[in-house]
């Protein structure tokens, strides 16, 4: 028992450029958005969640696509970048096991921190933790 | 309309590609509950006769499994009983003395700052479909016969252990290899009905 790490992490990635764009539309949930814009929410899901790829088997853009880009007021490109258009997941979803140093690092590193998971107030901009190239988690 | 694009472009090119939820749990707590043969909690408390609500919140360590004395909570002598440990063993300091007031966050990413959280060599793509894999077997196997399901996971080394031969599993389970034959026969069966299959065929057909 004392030699298993001492936390579980999961993360669950998704677009933040399609997520953004329909918070910024005044759209606080997909369901809203889903239903102020006649896009079909499970397909609104699969594209947040990425395990649907906006591009059909010729490399244009899904008519669903183009009528969400249409409704947000922006180009294809601009909700998609290049891993998303072309690399759909099969699950947006992992579980990593890792000591309490390693979570410190996961999450305090890029300054978004175990204060998240220490329900601390204080945030810290999201943007500054692409630079730790050092971090190994495993 | 090329205002509006102009305008999107500048912000949509200050926002992060990725939106990373992030849940921290007591990975002790999962880890034993999983060691029962359990993968939902849910069961594990069904089976056990033990709240799920209360067992949810020291995994999501929402509470301490200390009370205002500092004695061990009734939930958590009840987990270590059922786990055959003690309580000790299921918490470290800090999940002892520093409930959470929430285990979950939302982190805007760019694509360098996401690879730079997987472990080294590794494809995101195929770590997630393995973890998923995993999940699903271990969901399907909760569905069958819990000997059948045992048998199973000792021939293919589901979980921590090696995979086991026939003479082996025969030895661990007291029968003969030809009745651990016959068991995972009958086991691969249920496994191979389409109802289940279709939900592991996507994987197979990925590979």
């Amino acid at each position: 028992m004392s030699c298993a790490a001492d936390y579980r992490v999961r993360f669950k990635v998704r677009n933040n450029r399609l997520l953004a764009a329909i918070e910024q539309a005044g759209y606080p949930s997909l369901p809203k958005f889903s239903a102020a814009s006649g896009v079909s929410y499970p397909v609104l899901v699969k594209l947040v969640a990425m395990k649907q790829g906006p591009l059909d088997t010729r490399g244009r853009w899904l008519p669903t696509v183009l009528r969400l880009s249409r409704f947000l007021g922006c180009r294809p490109e601009d909700l998609f970048n290049e891993q998303q258009r072309n690399a759909p997941v099969k699950s947006n979803r992992r579980e990593v096991e890792m000591t309490s140093s390693q979570v410190h690092r996961v999450l305090e590193n890029n300054r978004c921190a175990f204060q998240l998971a220490m329900g601390k107030q204080d945030q810290a901009d999201p943007q500054s933790h692409s630079t730790d190239s050092e971090d190994d988690h495993e | 309309m090329s205002e509006v694009l102009t305008k999107n472009d500048s912000t949509m090119d200050c926002v992060a590609d990725y939106r990373v939820g992030v849940e921290v749990v007591n990975n002790h707590l999962l880890a034993a509950i999983e060691k029962t043969g359990h993968s939902s909690i849910r069961r594990f408390a069904f089976a056990f006769g033990v709240n799920y609500g209360l067992t949810l919140d020291l995994i999501s360590m929402k509470q301490s499994p200390l009370d205002s004395r500092g004695c061990w909570r009734q939930i958590a002598l009840q987990l270590a009983d059922v786990f055959g440990c003690l309580p000790e063993d299921l918490f470290n300091e800090q999940q002892m003395t520093a409930p959470l007031a929430d285990n979950r966050r939302e982190i805007e990413m760019t694509t360098a700052a996401l690879n730079n959280m997987l472990p080294e060599g590794q494809d995101p793509h195929e770590i997630a479909c393995e973890t998923q894999l995993h999940e699903r077997i271990e969901d399907l196997l909760d569905d069958i016969d819990p000997y059948l399901a045992n048998i199973l996971r000792l021939r293919f080394g589901l979980g921590d252990e090696e995979p086991l031969t026939l003479e082996q599993v025969g030895l661990r389970l007291n029968i003969t290899p030809n009745q651990a034959r016959a068991f995972e026969s009958r086991a691969l069966r249920i496994f191979r009905h389409p109802s289940r299959a279709n939900l592991l065929r996507s994987f197979v057909l990925d590979e």
